[in-house]
């Protein structure tokens, strides 16, 4: 007579059974279940301590069973486990190369505005006024692409320049002019209203027309360029992904019917 | 038939785990089932190995591939699939008692052994 615990261990063994790989189980599963049998009705082994060894023991070994039978499915599907390794591999080298193109073109929008405020300080650590420093004509900011630049007091207020935004010369936010006295010179992307990015180039001016001196340019350009290169790169990494999709498909198809030849 | 043995040095396979050293020792006698196994493991002279059915149809399946175990084909009224040691099999698991007699030597000249037969 199987008492009740005896009725709950052998069902829910056999359930615990799938979780071994499938060839295992089929060679195994019903002299497994015959040794839990057999156990269940000897007298001379303990119930719970019995259980507690089959719960630990099915873990234990479906892990290993698994890991065991690893390089066997690895191998049975070797091109797609490469392909999926190549298309890895190409997709973290698509990013990183995107990422580094994105670097330098983001850079590179910075180079005009480098210039400019390099020269201009160089020209008012010369003895030059600001409103010589500061080359004839007017950008509307958000309507023009060339670059711009205005020079601010010591205080951080606009008073000559060449940006305009609104009818008035435009000012970073103050923090900006604070971490400029201690670091001299910054290159931040401003955004002084929605849509309407500034790749932007700070410089401290010591001396007698202490203050500083911000050259700006609109990033739309840039931005068009990033973003042709980002839908280039999705589209040439979906491309790529599909061929080798393809190609593996192809070759396991091959691979199946030489070896079913 | 399996040609593993007939190509493999048995110094290669030692020295062999405590659960596959206890499986062989215990097909020493003769042909035995699975819960005659397990039960041959978990008692003191056999290993004391607390060995469930998930580790000892694994092990046995890996010792059939290596040509140490065998099926006799046979199977009782309950179809219970019964073992024996392989020519082969006995081999190895003398090579390991050799090696593990060997041991327990250079632990007695230690001083580690009782000399009533316990440690």
């Amino acid at each position: 007579m199987k008492s009740i615990g005896d009725r709950l261990i052998f069902p829910t063994y056999r359930c615990g059974l799938a979780l071994f790989p499938r060839e295992f189980r089929e060679r195994n599963a019903e002299q497994m279940l015959r040794s839990v049998s057999d156990a269940l009705c000897d007298p001379s082994v303990r119930k719970i301590s019995f259980c507690w060894l089959l719960f630990v023991d099915l873990i234990q070994s479906c892990v290993k069973e698994h890991s065991a039978m690893l390089p066997e499915r690895i191998g049975k599907h070797a091109i797609v486990v490469h392909a999926l390794g190549l298309g890895l591999i190409l997709s973290v080298l698509g990013g990183l190369c995107m990422q580094v193109t994105q670097q330098l073109l983001r850079r590179g929008a910075d180079q005009p505005q480098q210039q400019m405020v390099n020269l201009a300080a160089s020209r008012l650590a010369g003895g030059e006024t600001p409103d010589q420093v500061i080359p004839p004509g007017r950008v509307e900011l958000g309507r023009d692409l060339q670059p711009f630049l205005i020079y601010y007091n010591d205080r951080g207020e606009p008073l000559h320049g060449t940006g305009y935004l609104d009818q008035e010369l435009p000012s970073p936010p103050p923090g900006v002019f604070e971490y400029l006295r201690s670091h001299s010179t910054d290159a931040i992307t401003w955004q002084p209203r929605h849509n309407l990015r500034i790749a932007t180039v700070m410089q401290r001016v010591n001396g007698p027309q202490a203050g500083f001196l911000l050259a700006g340019r609109d990033m739309i350009l840039v931005e068009k360029q990033e973003s042709l290169l980002y839908h280039l790169s999705v589209v040439s990494w979906i491309i790529v992904l599909a061929l080798l999709a393809l190609g593996a498909s192809l070759l396991s198809r091959n691979t199946g019917q030489q070896a079913g030849a | 038939m399996n040609s593993y043995p007939r190509n493999t040095d048995i110094q290669s396979l030692l020295p062999l785990s405590a659960a596959v050293f206890a499986i062989l020792l215990s097909l020493a006698p003769g042909e035995k089932h699975g819960y005659a196994i397990m039960k041959d493991v978990s008692q003191e002279e056999g290993g004391a190995l607390r060995m469930g059915p998930g580790t000892l149809y694994g092990s046995l399946d890996r010792l059939m591939e290596r040509g140490l175990v065998e099926e006799t084909g046979e199977t009782d009224n309950d179809r219970r699939r019964y073992y024996r040691l392989t020519e082969f099999g006995r081999r190895a698991l003398g090579a390991e008692t050799t090696r593990l007699h060997r041991t327990v030597l250079a632990a007695r000249r230690h001083g580690l052994l009782d000399p009533r037969g316990g440690a």
